[in-house]
């Protein structure tokens, strides 16, 4: 079969299309043949084209099938084509059922005699309908309004009247800071009649320090902005400054850094000559997508897409296996882009921000695993060097007898013969020692157990780094940087790594008016692609970024698909529209406040957003903007303004991620929630949070009953609720309820809603539960005294927002065990309701990897009154934690105590202690709970509906 | 929301909405069960995951060759992870059940007992021998790129026939199995369709589906406070007119209140009679067994149960003590829960699937640094040909379709690639796999790709 046959040569049919054809030949001799006997199994109609090989364009039948190509030009016996129908070869005889006959086969070899040529078909090329967004923007006179009321007149339409001024207030606010105005705020701005109260508003809230928190998040969504890398399946997987590239957004937004230097920077601040160091931190943007393990293809892939679909508007992610379906964009761009983003990598120290403590343990600790990964590889580097040069008879028969053999037939052969690939490459390249693989180059001759050992012993380093940043030391950027020597890169012909085509120097898209003749030169051509992209005469890159911020005041963009300008893409519904505001948004140098104020000020976005019949009847999706958009606010936003209610909101700008699923909660904006990829938070899910996984073009907006659970149930809401409460001085009922109402929704309640609200202030008949209370404890030893940890989160006990935690170091506790601190006993503390005997069981364990390492922990068991009971080390081990006949005193407290012994690394544990005392069994595990429920007071019980409106959700 | 409002026309929904088209129809799209496109056989799914890779040499598939040459090499040479050696023969009996007289291992004989109700397909294969791509294979239809889950695809096309739980439910004892969310994630989905994880060593509500408990107020005083909310956005709908958002989020507090109740109860096994327990056994797959009915009973999508967190079924060592420790789990409760479907009528339209990500070779294991425990008796991934099994809903009763080579190391036979598997399965849920689309990034993405074939040999 075509599938596992052999191919001799690589070759590229483009190179010979456009040569003086024998087309006719092809047209009466070989397509029809082609359309009879093969197009059944190998054409884009087919149901599913066998071998990956289709044959009914040029195109196609120039990138061959699985196999590889399909045809040498000229050279009829080298020609996969031609040998499978002369169906000399055992394994590919084609067509399937009889033969073709003979006359046929040398019709097709003089074909590929002359050249294989095949018409030029315009499908297969680019298409030849120019794309709009590919034409420069033209700037046609005229004002935001001016272009919207020129289509709303031709429907009959027209603007609806401005909103009224609380409204106005309240969606200017939202939309630039993501806060809700107080209502004194609010309040003021309805009293103040200048004529440039407006105006002075927007700019007062464009300086807002807010403003650049609450616009980093939509950049964040482009970005896929995380602090993990994957799953948290695996520890070590968070980023050590990862918050370092969403600070410096936020600060770039503030600072209304020109847009063409914004994306400058997050592609090529390394690359940038005199360049102010903290913008090295905008290269997050590349470093913090999703990461592959064993396969960088996938990480490149991610990469491509969110510079591409991000920065402008380009599918080009789709040209990886074919040349784009619709949209002018060869497969060539794509491993163009390739070579761009494959020669990188982490500079081996990655470069200081600012200052922090000097923290020499843990440069110390570092070191030793920098040892420890040194040692490792150098070691069995050298044990598998002393195998290959075992194997050397092996090698030099594989290498005599594949002389000349294709990749995929190499790659069989080792695998039969169970070689190492590189190994057998070396011998035939005929180096000295081809056994004597360098050491730089142990990746591709480890084993499976080394692959596993190296990644124990990176995810330990990466573990060990992302504490040292949590625990204080100095910010640096997660930058990368070229190789010295970029690696030229193939295409993969159908996107298969083992399958190289033809070479791709790293050029500008050709849609833009790069080409292969115009290689970029410098590195391996980040600078020059990021250039390329903010060149003023690139038609995208501005369309793009004006485009996404209109849809954030508007709900809508103009084009209503922001990722992609290609043909199955939206068009513009303002296209004369979207082309001004790019034009001015680049001879504006590039400013993004300008553009914001633009749009604010307009009509269009000071319009009301009631209903109109007659309008709805002619436009329903408000295309035309007839009238401004009743929109859901945005989950960052409700949780940022529960917090503002409850009068606990901390406004300071920047710094480490913090826990948003903690009780009590984070007094932080939600923009600084840690954000663990693969494990959003639930909150975050619920409400449509866009995922970190991939480039997120807009956010979905569904309604499910998980957000009302939220609404309802969450420890969250019910704590904001209570502080709003407390937030009440008033005694009197209706007093109360307009102090709410102020707190929550900015405004005075009207008579019937101040009338509900006192009706159910005053029927309270809650009985308040008595509270069980739990006979365990949890925290560390301080100083010899126990202090409980302060914040639960999810399902541990630990001693701040992030881990490690200041004084309480890193120490947690789960329900099944936790992990001690540096030079810090974690306690899990019984307090005994009861005087008596009583038992305890459990089992103390600690695991070891394949490379062991620190030293296991200390179990004991210590009473308040009796001192030490016993004391347990597990290292790799387990122990059993036995004491029977206890005698203990009511109040008498027994600490489960675990400590680091001398090594603090690799420390979790799991110890779930039973205490038994007769018929009655208290498990550690079973009994672990977070705080107790709140118990929120009626007052409470009002702010808890009011968070819950439909008028807290949506902004007007 | 008044009476009439629930019988609004798409253009009148459209008309209040103001949303956009995409707004209105994701919002509707979360709402309530939708009729496939075509003729269907099956209305849910219900996958059994043996994750890990269960060996089909030891299981499904009984190979005499493979007993008659053990400890000689065999002739085939196929790239697996690691270096295996001589050939493996099973180190358990096969006999033959039911009329269908296939033969089944001794390890799974309560399984056995229901052959005539399976459709056992042993000509599976997938394309790459780890785990991490064979399970994103499995699960999403692409072994590396982020894509949406099979459960999602169906979730979104299908909806939700019990708005008081998630339509797709993943049951996984114990934490997370290798690759963790991205086995049921929704990728370009919206996040709705992504599975809810649920640890069947949980028995608390609160720990199951978060947010469910109420332990603020009584019962009685969140009504209370649900009413005034109704009362105070029915004073802010009237300033608004009708608008399908609007009101589509008031309606979504009354189906939480409601949740609250109804999800208890979908967990409660202690409202299963004797007999039933009885009939599914002791531990923990039982247990998961019987949840996973309770959920299809009350009109969940989609349930995927996980043996266990890991990888469990990857016997790269020892095959004969831990696969016949993982079957002994869970025989006597996928037996249990087959019959137990059967006698309610709803094994006729649940469509189940047994299986692992791939199989394991017919080869002994050797000895790998790091890799394995060195005992030399245990068997490497294998995806060149693997068993897995299909049942009820609309598939063929008692068949045995397909084979691999003599010695069982790849798919011989009529072969069925994962693409080919979903293909089938989609058709029988009532979707033309080729044209159940959604439109992402410039593409209509599918799940099986450019893949798959449906099976027509294994339809009813």
């Amino acid at each position: 079969m075509l599938a596992r046959g052999s191919l001799s040569a690589l070759f590229c049919l483009n190179a010979v299309l456009g040569q003086t054809p024998a087309l006719d030949h092809f047209e009466t001799k070989i397509r029809p043949v082609l359309a009879a006997r093969c197009y059944g199994c190998h054409s884009a109609a087919a149901a599913a084209p066998q071998g990956g090989l289709k044959l009914d364009s040029a195109a196609a039948i120039a990138s061959g099938g699985n196999s590889g190509s399909l045809l040498v030009a000229g050279d009829p016996d080298a020609s996969l084509l031609i040998r499978s129908i002369r169906r000399t070869d055992k394994n590919l005889q084609m067509p399937p059922g009889p033969a073709l006959p003979k006359e046929v086969v040398t019709d097709f070899e003089r074909w590929v005699k002359d050249g294989a040529p095949i018409p030029k078909e315009a499908a297969a090329q680019a298409p030849t309908k120019q794309l709009w967004s590919l034409r420069k923007p033209g700037r046609t006179a005229g004002s935001i309004d001016s272009f919207l009321v020129k289509r709303l007149a031709e429907k009959g339409l027209a603007f609806s009247p401005e909103a009224d001024r609380r409204t106005l207030i309240r969606r200017v606010s939202l939309d630039l800071t993501g806060l809700a105005p107080t209502a004194a705020e609010s309040a003021a701005y309805e009293a103040d009649r200048a004529p440039a109260a407006y105006e002075k508003l927007v700019d007062r809230l464009l300086a807002s320090p807010h403003y650049g928190e609450r616009w980093s998040r939509h950049w964040l969504d482009v970005a896929r902005y995380a602090d993990s890398v994957n799953d948290s399946v695996n520890a070590g997987q968070r980023y050590a400054w990862s918050y370092t590239y969403r600070d410096w957004v936020i600060s770039a937004l503030n600072a209304d850094l020109p847009y063409d230097q914004f994306v400058l920077y997050q592609l090529a601040a390394d690359r940038v000559p005199n360049l102010d160091k903290k913008h090295l931190a905008a290269l997050g943007f590349i470093r913090l997508g999703r990461e592959f393990p064993n396969s960088i293809a996938e990480t490149i892939d991610d990469r491509i897409d969110a510079a591409t679909r991000g920065l402008l508007g380009m599918t080009v992610a789709c040209a990886r296996c074919h040349d784009h379906k619709f949209d002018p964009i060869p497969t060539k761009d794509y491993y163009s882009l390739y070579s761009v983003f494959s020669n990188l990598r982490e500079p081996e120290q990655l470069p200081l921000l600012g200052k922090g403590a000097p923290q020499p343990v843990y440069e110390q600790r570092l070191a030793r695993i920098r040892n420890a990964q040194a040692e490792y590889r150098q070691r069995r580097h050298a044990e598998m060097v002393a195998f290959f040069r075992s194997q050397e008879a092996e090698y030099r028969k594989a290498t005599a007898d594949s002389k000349a053999m294709s990749n995929p037939e190499l790659e069989e052969l080792v695998r039969e013969r169970q070689l190492n690939l590189h190994v057998l490459r070396r011998w035939r390249q005929g180096l000295p020692d081809p056994a004597a693989v360098p050491l730089e180059e142990f990746e591709k001759i480890y084993t499976e157990g080394d692959s596993n050992n190296t990644r124990a012993l990176r995810v330990r380093y990466n573990t060990m780094l992302a504490q040292a940043a949590y625990d204080g030391a100095p910010p640096r950027a997660m930058a990368v940087e070229d190789v010295p020597e970029p690696t030229p890169v193939h295409v993969f012909i159908r996107g298969n790594m083992n399958n190289p085509g033809a070479l791709t120097p790293p050029h500008a898209l050709t849609c833009l008016g790069g080409s292969d003749d115009q290689p970029f030169k410098e590195g391996a051509g980040r600078l020059e692609f990021a250039k390329s992209i903010i060149d003023p005469s690139n038609p995208l890159t501005a369309r793009v970024m004006v485009n996404r911020v209109w849809m954030h005041h508007f709900g809508t963009g103009l084009v209503a698909t922001p990722s992609d300008f290609g043909f199955r893409g939206d068009l513009p519904s303002h296209p004369e529209l979207l082309d001004s505001l790019a034009v001015d948004f680049v001879e504006s140098g590039w400013s993004l406040k300008k553009l914001h104020r633009r749009i604010l000020l307009s009509t269009a976005y000071k319009q009301g957003s009631g209903d109109n019949a007659a309008a709805r009847g002619i436009d329903p999706e408000n295309r035309l903007l007839w009238k401004a958009n009743r929109r859901r606010i945005e989950i960052e936003s409700l949780r940022d303004n529960m917090l503002l209610a409850a009068g606990k909101l901390e406004r300071t700008v920047g710094g480490l991620p913090v826990s948003l699923t903690a009780q009590p909660a984070s007094p932080r904006r939600t923009v600084y929630g840690f954000v663990e990829r693969g494990k959003v938070p639930g909150m975050l899910n619920a409400f449509d949070f866009a995922s970190p996984d991939q480039h997120a073009p807009m956010r979905f907006v569904t309604t499910v009953p998980q957000q009302a659970l939220f609404f309802l149930n969450s420890p969250f809401v019910l704590e904001q609720a209570e502080a709003t409460a407390a937030e009440v001085k008033a005694k009197a009922p209706e007093e109360q309820a307009r102090e709410l109402y102020r707190l929550v929704l900015s405004r005075e309640p009207s008579t019937a809603e101040l009338a509900a609200a006192v009706r159910f202030l005053s029927a309270d008949d809650e009985t308040k539960p008595t509270a069980s209370t739990s006979p365990w404890l949890y925290g560390v030893m301080q100083n010899g005294q126990f202090r409980p940890f302060p914040v639960f989160n999810g399902d541990r006990w630990q001693g701040g927002y992030a881990v490690p935690a200041g004084t309480f170091s890193k120490a947690v506790l789960r329900p099944a065990g936790g992990e001690p601190g540096d030079e810090l006993t974690v306690v899990r503390r019984w307090v005994s309701p009861l005087g008596g005997a009583i038992n305890i069981e459990g089992t103390l364990r600690h695991g070891q990897g394949a490379v062991p390492y620190g030293d296991g922990v200390r179990g004991r068991i210590v009473s308040s009154r009796q001192g030490d009971l016993a004391s347990w080390v597990a290292n790799g081990s387990s122990a059993e934690t036995k004491l029977n006949g206890i005698k203990v005193e009511i109040g008498e407290t027994l600490d489960f105590a675990v400590d680091p012994r001398q090594d603090p690394e690799n420390d979790n544990f799991n110890w779930t202690p039973i205490v038994k005392a007769g018929p009655q069994t208290w498990n550690a595990k079973d009994d672990f709970a977070g705080p107790p429920p709140a118990r929120p007071n009626v007052l409470a019980r009002l702010a808890h509906v009011l968070f819950q409106t439909n008028e807290f959700a949506f902004v007007e | 929301m008044k009476s009439k409002d629930l019988f609004l026309t798409r253009r009148e929904m459209l008309a209040r909405c103001g949303m956009g088209m995409g707004a209105l129809a994701l919002t509707s799209e979360m709402q309530g069960a939708k009729r496939p496109p075509l003729p269907f056989k099956a209305k849910r799914v219900l996958h059994l995951f043996m994750n890990g890779g269960c060996s089909h040499v030891d299981t499904f598939d009984p190979k005499p060759a493979l007993t008659k040459f053990s400890g000689k090499p065999i002739p085939i040479t196929l790239k697996t992870e690691r270096r295996t050696g001589a050939a493996f023969g099973s180190p358990f009996s096969f006999k033959p059940y039911g009329q269908s007289g296939i033969e089944v291992s001794e390890i799974f004989s309560n399984v056995g007992g229901c052959v005539d109700d399976l459709c056992v397909i042993r000509s599976m294969h997938t394309d790459i021998p780890n785990h991490e791509p064979s399970l994103m294979m499995l699960n999403c239809g692409d072994v590396r790129q982020v894509r949406p889950s099979f459960g999602s695809w169906v979730t979104y096309g299908l909806g939700t026939e019990n708005e008081n739980l998630p339509g797709f439910i993943v049951l996984c004892p114990d934490g997370l199995p290798t690759q963790g969310n991205q086995n049921w994630r929704s990728a370009f989905l919206p996040g709705a369709f992504q599975a809810t994880h649920i640890d069947t060593r949980e028995v608390q509500i609160e720990k199951l589906i978060e947010n469910i408990r109420n332990t603020a107020t009584s019962t009685k005083e969140q009504r209370r406070q649900l009413d005034l909310l109704k009362e105070m956005n029915r004073g802010f709908e009237e300033r608004r007119q009708n608008d399908a958002l609007l009101e589509a989020r008031v309606q979504s507090f009354e189906l939480a209140y409601r949740m609250q109740m109804e999800a208890d109860d979908a967990f409660d096994l202690t409202k299963e009679p004797e007999h039933i327990h009885k009939l599914y056994g002791e531990g923990l797959q039982a247990r998961q067994m019987m949840i996973a009915r309770r959920l299809l009973e009350r009109g969940v999508r989609f349930v995927q149960v996980w043996h266990g967190a890991g990888q469990p079924w990857d016997s790269h060592d020892d095959i004969k003590t831990n696969h016949g420790r993982l079957a002994r789990e869970c025989d006597q409760p996928i037996a249990a829960l087959l019959k137990d479907l059967k006698q309610r009528g709803m094994l006729e339209d649940t469509l189940i699937l047994w299986g692992g990500e791939f199989g394991r070779t017919p080869t002994v294991e050797l000895p790998d640094l790091g890799a394995n425990s060195g005992m030399v008796n245990g068997r490497d991934h294998n995806p060149y040909g693997f068993s897995m099994w299909l049942a009820g809903g609309g598939v063929k009763k008692g068949l045995a379709y397909g084979a691999t080579d003599e010695f069982g190391f790849a798919a011989a036979e009529k072969k069925v690639h994962v693409h080919d598997l979903h293909a089938t399965m989609l058709h029988l849920l009532g979707f033309n796999h080729e044209k159940f689309t959604y439109r992402y990034a410039g593409r209509d993405f599918r799940l099986t790709d450019v893949h798959g074939r449906i099976v027509k040999d294994l339809l009813a």
